[in-house]
């Protein structure tokens, strides 16, 4: 599989679906999920994100990851683009049919991206520091989870939500070994948490996501490892 | 339908309670409605009293202190009179057709019971029946999809996502700035005046009289409550720097449009706010006291 950097061709039109995407980059793994869970026959193209192509910006102007293309529709905004996929490919519902529990459903993205996203990325450089802000965050993620009383956000299957959380609680295990840290969550006090963790990473199509881009916690770890040394490896593991 | 609206502003000028006001509505519609049902007599009744009690409420801010309103079977909005987010979810339930009411929060001292209705303590925030509803982008996508008749987004996916997309460069690099400007207006109006050249450059590439199209949607609604902001907030701190007339021209020729917007006039005289008391708000807001009944 190609990483498209500088001195790449834009890669030709196709007649599928594609997502431009990075393999350990947590905003695209949900994404992944998603069009694994939607059963969409979609291609992906690695793009080196420390080593942009200039022909990117052409097919997103922000130049960011990820960005989906379909034909001429090219769509990027994580959120902005699991709505254009609910809405195009209706087929198999990852959001609530309901006004008002959709609407939580994006209130819990919202805050979730707000409350916990910068602090995960924060931590990539400084775990240590970061983990009790991470902490108390989760904290009310489980209360929040316990109070629907659902396998899952999205009920008894997993939905946007679930994909969203997990492409970034994801990196938790792998921040952790990477900085050798001892932190650790009590298992009892954030009971609903782990459950649902348990239960996401047995997903097939987590677990499909992790074998096409050999994703696992040692390459991810070993990725993270790369970036703390100032050296950052895409290709760790390949 | 004269008749009740004036009778509904003579209440409230001389009625002493709402209880009072109750009791003079109800035997000034017996009165007309003689002829018709009782049922019908007072469901309207109901309408008079509920708009009485809507009315009144929209006469004060609530603070740290102020009793929590009783329920209602109107949409509801918390929000503010100065408020471009709250202003934007007005534009669009009046263009809905919605029949809602505002309450107005004072985020400066806000009333104990508010973390009860939004937890985060902000503004704006929708209640319907037992639904409630924070965060702007998220409160226009759950009126849209709970009052489908009218439409306030476009129907196509990509549209759809142009538009999101739109809006959601607007709050990362536009309206945070505009906000900054009430404090440091010197060192933000080069980012405010860059993201919107982009603003002028998108709407003449769409080249439609609206980002809408032909006519306003939800963005135009929401990028109208910032772009009324910016004026009012340069005219506060003297700030004389304007768009270039020619370079600007789709901009110009957009605003003058939603300038003429009946929906916008009447958001101005029902939460009496003009550009003189927009301006003399954030005057009050430069100053560090905010002062929110301006104008009431």
């Amino acid at each position: 599989m190609a990483f498209l950097g500088k001195d790449s061709q834009r890669p030709p039109k196709s007649s599928k679906p594609r997502l431009y995407t990075s393999r350990f980059d947590p905003y695209s793994a949900g994404i992944r999920f998603l069009l694994g869970a939607k059963g969409i026959d979609y291609e992906y193209v690695y793009v080196d994100v420390h080593d942009k192509p200039d022909w990117f910006k052409d097919v997103n102007p922000a130049n960011r990851i990820p960005t989906l293309e379909i034909g001429d529709e090219i769509v990027y905004e994580t959120f902005v683009i699991y709505d254009y996929l609910e809405e195009k490919y209706p087929a198999v519902k990852t959001q609530p049919a309901d006004a008002y529990k959709k609407a939580k459903d994006k209130i819990f993205v919202a805050h979730t991206k707000e409350y916990l996203t910068t602090k995960i990325t924060d931590a990539v450089k400084n775990f240590n520091d970061g983990t009790e802000a991470i902490q108390r965050v989760l904290k009310i993620i489980d209360g929040i989870m316990g109070e629907r009383g659902t396998d899952y956000l999205g009920g008894d299957q997993p939905n946007f939500a679930d994909f969203y959380l997990f492409g970034w609680v994801e990196l938790l295990p792998a921040l952790k070994a990477a900085h050798e840290s001892s932190f650790d969550l009590d298992r009892k006090e954030f009971g609903n948490y782990f459950a649902w963790i348990f239960r996401m990473d047995k997903n097939v199509h987590v677990e499909n996501d992790r074998k096409t881009h050999k994703a696992d916690l040692k390459n991810r770890t070993a990725f993270f490892k790369s970036v703390l040394a100032g050296s950052p490896n895409i290709k760790v593991g390949l | 339908c004269e008749t009740i609206l004036s009778a509904k502003f003579c209440l409230l000028g001389f009625a002493e309670s709402l209880s009072v006001a109750q009791d003079i509505a109800i035997k000034l519609h017996h009165h007309w409605l003689f002829k018709r049902s009782l049922g019908q007599a007072l469901a309207v009744v109901n309408n008079l009293v509920s708009d009485i009690s809507s009315f009144r409420l929209e006469m004060s801010i609530l603070v740290k202190g102020s009793p929590r309103p009783a329920k209602s079977s109107k949409i509801r909005l918390y929000g503010s009179r100065f408020d471009p987010y709250s202003t934007g979810i007005r534009h669009v339930m009046r263009e809905k057709g919605l029949d809602f009411e505002n309450v107005y929060i004072n985020t400066h001292n806000k009333p104990e019971w508010y973390e009860d209705v939004n937890p985060t303590g902000e503004i704006p925030c929708l209640e319907y029946q037992d639904e409630i509803v924070p965060e702007t982008f998220v409160i226009y996508d759950y009126l849209e999809e709970k009052f489908p008749e009218k439409k306030s987004q476009k129907t196509d996916a990509y549209e759809r996502s142009r538009d999101k997309l739109f809006m959601t460069r607007c709050a990362r690099y536009l309206t945070p700035k505009i906000t900054a400007m009430i404090g440091k207006p010197q060192e933000n109006i080069d980012d405010v005046m860059k993201a919107m050249s982009k603003v002028n450059q998108i709407l003449a590439k769409r080249a439609t009289d609206y980002f809408g199209g032909s006519s306003p949607n939800y963005a135009d609604y929401y990028l109208w409550g910032w772009v009324e902001t910016l004026s009012v907030i340069k005219a506060a701190h003297g700030i004389d720097l304007e768009f270039d007339k020619e370079q600007y021209s789709p901009y110009w020729a957009w605003v003058h449009r939603m300038d003429q917007n009946p929906i916008i006039e009447k958001d101005r005289i029902e939460r009496t706010v003009n550009f003189k008391i927009r301006v003399d708000f954030f005057k009050t807001m430069i100053a560090g006291n905010p002062d929110l009944t301006i104008g009431l």
